[in-house]
C-alpha cells in the first residue's frame, strides 16, 4: 500500500496559535486535540487514544510533551473504533529534536504492531500520522496515511534526513 | 457492559433495519481467556443439556457467545470456535427453538445471536469523546504513566471507560473491537409474511433456523477465517 499525504484545514477546537507557537519553540513535542466539546457538563478536550504512550515514553527520554488544551478543560480520549488507526495531531520544531521525535514515534507504533500480531490480529489496520503545519497565519493538517510499516519508514526517512541547521554546518 | 444500536439505513433504495452492539466498556479478553472462558462454559452447557435438569437453555446460549468471542477476537487461533458455536447452536435450536424477537416498537422482527455474527463482514465502529480511568492505579486520563496494552508486575492495564458520549457509528469492515460484529438486520412483519407466504398466526414467532443448515458446524472455511479475502460491501450487512 503506498503513502498517500493529504493536506486538511485545521481544527476549530486548536488552542490560541500563539500558544501553540510559544510552546513549540521550547522544543517541546504539542499534542492537539482532536474534538473539544461538552461531556456532562464538562469541557472535555479529547485526544487520540495513542497520546498517553507518544506522553509517557516521551518523558522515558527526557522530552517534553504537553498536551494543549484549552484552559479549563478536563483531559480525555477520542475514541473511535475504526477501521483505520489514527494518531493525535503533533507539533514540533524542525531541527535536531524533530529526528528524536520522529523516531519516539515510530518506535511507538512498531510497539503496537507487535502487540496486534502477539495477540493474533492479522489485519494490521491503515495507519493515519498527523502534524500541524503553521505558515504565517495559515494553520493546517498534514496526514499521512498507509500501512504501518511504511509510514514507520516515512519516519524513520525524515528522521534520519540531515536538519536545516545541519545542513548550514557543512 | 455493551451499548445497543438500532438503526435504519438505505440500501438499494430499500430502506434496512439493523440492530447490535455498538461498544462495549470494557476491553476485550485476551483471546486465549476467551477460549478457555467458553470451552469451560460449553462443558457446563453439555453436562446441563444432558442432565436435562434445571433450565440449561440461558447456560448453553452464553456458551454460544463465548465461542463467537473468542474466534472474533482470534479467528486463526481459535478457528475451531466457530464449528463449536455452530455445533450448540444447533442443539439449542433442536431442543428450544430460537425465537425471533420483536422490537419495543412492534414493527421489527430480529434475532440477536452471535453465531449470526460469525459471518459477518461489516462491523461497528462508534466515535466520541470519553473520560476513563486507568485500570492500574485509577487516576484520570494522562494523569499517570500507565500505558494501556501495557504490563505491570503482572496486570494488564487497560483503560476503563467512565463516560462516553457517543456521536456517531459507522460500518466498518474492520472494527477495533472485533465483538462489534454483532450487527443483525431486523425484518418489518411485511418482510416475514412475505417469505412465508402467509400472514403470521396470532401469537406465531418467526424463528431463526441458521444453525440447522448452515456449514459452519463442520468447520469455518477459509474465507471466515482469512480477512485479508474480503472485499466488502453494504450488502454485507444481511449476509445471514
Amino acid at each position: 500500500m503506498p503513502i498517500t499525504e493529504k493536506f486538511s484545514p485545521s481544527l476549530a477546537d486548536w488552542p490560541d496559535a500563539d500558544e501553540i507557537r510559544r510552546v513549540t519553540a521550547e522544543g517541546t513535542l504539542v499534542v492537539l486535540p482532536d474534538r473539544v466539546s461538552v461531556v456532562s457538563g464538562e469541557i472535555v478536550a479529547s485526544f487520540r487514544e495513542d497520546a498517553q504512550a507518544l506522553r509517557v515514553r516521551g518523558h522515558e527520554q527526557w522530552l517534553r510533551v504537553e498536551l494543549l488544551a484549552p484552559k479549563d478543560a478536563r483531559l480525555g480520549v477520542y475514541r473511535e473504533h475504526a477501521a483505520e488507526w489514527i494518531l493525535p495531531i503533533v507539533i514540533f520544531l524542525a531541527g535536531q529534536g524533530a529526528s528524536i521525535i520522529t523516531n519516539l514515534i515510530a518506535n511507538e507504533i512498531q510497539r503496537r504492531v507487535d502487540r496486534l500480531r502477539e495477540s493474533g490480529q492479522d489485519q494490521v489496520p491503515t495507519l493515519r500520522y498527523r502534524e500541524a503545519i503553521f505558515e504565517g497565519e495559515r494553520a493546517e493538517v498534514r496526514e499521512i496515511e498507509g500501512s504501518a510499516e511504511d509510514v514507520i519508514f516515512w519516519l524513520r526517512d525524515r528522521a534520519a534526513l540531515p536538519s536545516p541547521s545541519e545542513d548550514d554546518e557543512s | 457492559m455493551s451499548r445497543r444500536l438500532r438503526r435504519s439505513t438505505v440500501k438499494g433504495g430499500e430502506s434496512l433495519h439493523v440492530v447490535g452492539r455498538a461498544a462495549y466498556y470494557d476491553p476485550p479478553p485476551h483471546p486465549k481467556l476467551a477460549r478457555r472462558q467458553a470451552a469451560r462454559l460449553d462443558l457446563k452447557a453439555h453436562l446441563a443439556l444432558q442432565a436435562k435438569a434445571g433450565d440449561p437453555e440461558p447456560i448453553a446460549r452464553d456458551a454460544i457467545e463465548h465461542h463467537v468471542d473468542a474466534f472474533l477476537l482470534d479467528r486463526r487461533g481459535n478457528a475451531d470456535s466457530f464449528a463449536l458455536a455452530h455445533r450448540l447452536g444447533r442443539e439449542v435450536e433442536q431442543r428450544f427453538g430460537c425465537n425471533m424477537k420483536f422490537d419495543e416498537g412492534g414493527r421489527y422482527w430480529s434475532v440477536e445471536c452471535g453465531v449470526l455474527a460469525l459471518h459477518k463482514r461489516l462491523g461497528l465502529s462508534p466515535g466520541g469523546p470519553t473520560l476513563g480511568k486507568c485500570s492500574i492505579c485509577e487516576a484520570g486520563d494522562f494523569e499517570c504513566d500507565h500505558i494501556p496494552g501495557e504490563v505491570y508486575n503482572g496486570k494488564h492495564c487497560f483503560r476503563i471507560i467512565i463516560e462516553w458520549d457517543v456521536r456517531e457509528v459507522s460500518f466498518v469492515p474492520f472494527p477495533k473491537d472485533p465483538r462489534c460484529y454483532r450487527v443483525f438486520p431486523a425484518h418489518s412483519v411485511e418482510e416475514v409474511e412475505r417469505v412465508r407466504g402467509r400472514a403470521l398466526r396470532p401469537g406465531e414467532r418467526p424463528t431463526c433456523t441458521h444453525c440447522r443448515d448452515c456449514y459452519g458446524h463442520e468447520g469455518a472455511l477459509a474465507d471466515d477465517v482469512d480477512q485479508s479475502t474480503w472485499r466488502t460491501s453494504a450488502g454485507d450487512l444481511d449476509n445471514e
